[in-house]
């Protein structure tokens, strides 16, 4: 750091210091990796131009402009927000008029372990320390607050795009934070369905960030609560909230995963592993098993279940082993009727979607994304265990494996 | 003409370099006899119903299995856990034929007859240090093919160097610990093991039973698959004989 900032310009300010030394870093770091290799590829350097901060002026010098609104009449309520598979306390119908709905999300740099199995780890960047970010709910025309504060342990600069709300890059250009700072944005609602958020500082910064675990999503529910095809109204008894990440982990020359000793530290070596677009792992809720086992999600026969699922970065395509999709709004949008009877759904990488499901039998099912080989080895895979009676009628395994005659 | 004439005449003459540096080989084995340096540590092990057999102290290292594969019977080379010693990790990702090779090649270098332990004297030398088995999840027997999936939270899957699990009274290490060990006895479902020639699946030994397709070096979690498959797959020896001094 000191020796880059004798370099560089004297800062005249902790932002301009961050900025320079992440620009420096970087540069340093495909240096040096070139010169170890001996073969230099021509690779462009990384854009880390700040996209979103270049517009701040034009933002500000518009909403400088802009008519207030007066909101004063709205009731403020505080959503507590909790860790993902599961969701924060809601009604399906809104039962009040518009509200501001108030949330926090706190950017928290940490290292986490991928895969235990090969030690593969992450210096993940999270909203809330998990992968994904918590699941925000909110009806239409409430409006979303959002604090937005970054630990002063954390390196670099972080910012948020809902694409569920509107302007400003999706909020993206109006809350670039340090480390030790936060920001206040408020958004309306103004779209039913559930949508992708995601960190988006500029340029390269951005597939660094999200695919590092730095997404989530929202749900944002019609007024009067999910309807079928023909207005009849839909309800479930519990949201299983599924962030699928690709992760994109640089190897060492005999396979093994390469670990760092701080968030960034990977920037270089990272870029060029997501450029193969092949990710080492595509994994739900930030790690390998992090939905099986003993962190298995649990139904009954006769309950409805809300599998939201989001993938910020890359197409999946879910499927429920064992059972169906009986309503699906697979781009997401609730202002649109659900598929129905769908064997497996197709989301689109920077989206999120929606399948419900009332489970008719028991047992173990899986929940998979449906290409396998990401399923199985890549690590897409969750488990429901269902509690309740078989039904014979639906399956029945009239006779069992046994020697056969020919 | 003159050309190819010295050509076979050097071919020849490696030729008969060849063969004289051969039998010098082959008999040097025969004077060399067996390697005693690669006899692993043994230690003695009662048996159910039968006379005490010989276990390996612990399961194969990364170092013990990349001498196999430095002398070229064994395809697989394994790689160190984060670049620490091989000598402290023990062998994983090792299929039933990969093991195959490495015991060919153990009892060629040792002139001593090691095997993989059947499923009962497995059991016979970690009883003592096996967890309670968890009630089954469903006691339906139509849901039979869900009951074994496990939802206790258990050991961590981090493979961990050599000896930092249990010890039972008799010596022998790391059997409670996250790395399942190959055993000789076949899964053939209801088949009569006569009507097979190859066998399709193998049980696996760990904290709890699994049987694994003969092809599989690392048991990935999820798919289709139910249950909590091992972590890591990897082996210990026994023997009916005691070593040699």
């Amino acid at each position: 750091m000191i020796k880059l900032n004798t370099n560089a310009q004297i800062p005249t300010s902790r932002r301009n210091m961050l900025k320079g030394s992440a620009i420096a870093g970087a540069a340093v770091l495909t240096g040096s990796l070139g010169a170890a290799n001996q073969t230099p590829r021509p690779s462009p350097m990384p854009n880390i131009r700040m996209n979103g901060a270049d517009l701040i002026p034009v933002q500000q010098r518009e909403m400088a402009a802009a008519a207030p609104v007066d909101l004063s009449g709205l009731e403020r309520v505080k959503q507590t927000l909790v860790r993902p598979p599961f969701a924060p306390a809601h009604e399906q119908v809104a039962t009040q008029p518009p509200r501001i709905i108030e949330v926090e999300l706190v950017v928290d740099e940490r290292l986490m372990v991928v895969d235990e199995d090969t030690g593969a780890s992450i210096w993940a960047m999270t909203y809330n320390g998990s992968v994904p970010g918590p699941l925000i709910i909110v009806h239409v025309g409430d409006y979303v607050e959002l604090t937005l504060r970054s630990r002063a342990s954390n390196q670099l600069e972080h910012n948020i795009d809902f694409h569920a709300s509107t302007g400003a890059l999706g909020g993206g250009a109006l809350t670039h934070i340090y480390p030790g700072e936060e920001t206040v944005l408020r958004w309306k609602a103004t779209k039913p369905g559930v949508f992708t958020y995601h960190c988006a500082p500029g340029g390269a910064m951005i597939p660094y960030h999200v695919c590092h675990g730095m997404n989530g999503a929202v749900m944002v529910l019609p007024r009067e609560g999910l309807k079928d095809g023909d207005g009849n109204a839909l309800t479930y008894d519990d949201i299983a909230y599924i962030g699928e990440q690709d992760y994109y982990l640089p190897k060492n020359s005999d396979g093994s995963f390469k670990t760092y000793a701080n968030a960034g530290d990977d920037y270089s070596e990272s870029l060029d592993a997501m450029r193969t677009l092949t990710p080492t792992h595509s994994v739900f809720n930030g790690a390998v098993g992090a939905l099986t086992g003993e962190k298995a999600l649990h139904s009954e026969v006769g309950k409805t279940v809300l599998m939201i699922h989001n993938q910020a970065n890359r197409d999946t395509r879910p499927h429920l082993i064992g059972g169906h999709g009986n309503y699906v709004w697979e781009a997401g949008s609730f202002s649109d009727a659900p598929q129905t009877g769908l064997e497996t759904w197709f989301i689109r990488g920077g989206s999120a979607g929606a399948a419900m499901y009332t489970f008719e039998q028991p047992g173990v099912y899986a929940y998979v994304n449906h290409n396998l080989i990401e399923a199985a080895l890549l690590g897409a895979t969750a488990h429901f265990i269902v509690m309740g009676d078989w039904n014979n009628d639906l399956m029945e395994q009239v006779v069992a494996p046994h020697v056969s005659e020919t | 003409m003159k050309r190819i004439s010295t050509i076979r005449k050097t071919l020849s003459i490696g030729l008969g370099i060849g063969l004289v540096g051969g039998a010098i080989w082959a008999g040097w084995q025969l004077l060399a006899g067996p390697d005693l340096s690669l006899l692993p540590n043994m230690v003695s092990v009662a048996r159910t119903d039968q006379a005490n057999f010989y276990v390996q102290v612990d399961e194969v290292t990364v170092a013990q299995w990349n001498l196999c594969h430095a002398a070229g019977d064994c395809d697989l080379l394994l790689p160190t856990p984060n670049g620490d010693a091989a000598a402290s990790y023990p062998a994983t990702g090792v299929s039933f034929p990969d093991v195959q090779q490495y015991i060919a090649w153990l009892n060629k270098q040792t002139q001593h007859e090691f095997r993989l332990p059947s499923t009962q004297e497995w059991r016979d030398m970690a009883q003592e240090v096996m967890p309670e088995i968890p009630d089954p999840i469903f006691t339906d027997p139509q849901l039979s093919w869900a009951s074994a999936y496990i939802t206790e939270s258990q050991i961590s899957r981090r493979l961990l160097p050599t000896g930092s699990y249990a010890t039972t009274a008799a010596g022998v290490r790391d059997l409670d610990g996250n790395v399942w060990e190959w055993t000789r006895d076949c899964y053939r479902g209801s088949s009569d093991p006569e009507t097979l020639n190859r066998c399709p699946a193998f049980y696996v030994q760990g904290i709890h039973e699994s049987v694994i397709s003969y092809l599989v070096r690392d048991p990935a979690r999820g798919g289709c698959a139910v249950g909590s498959p091992p972590a890591h797959l990897g082996l210990r020896l026994v023997s009916d004989d005691p070593l040699r001094p």
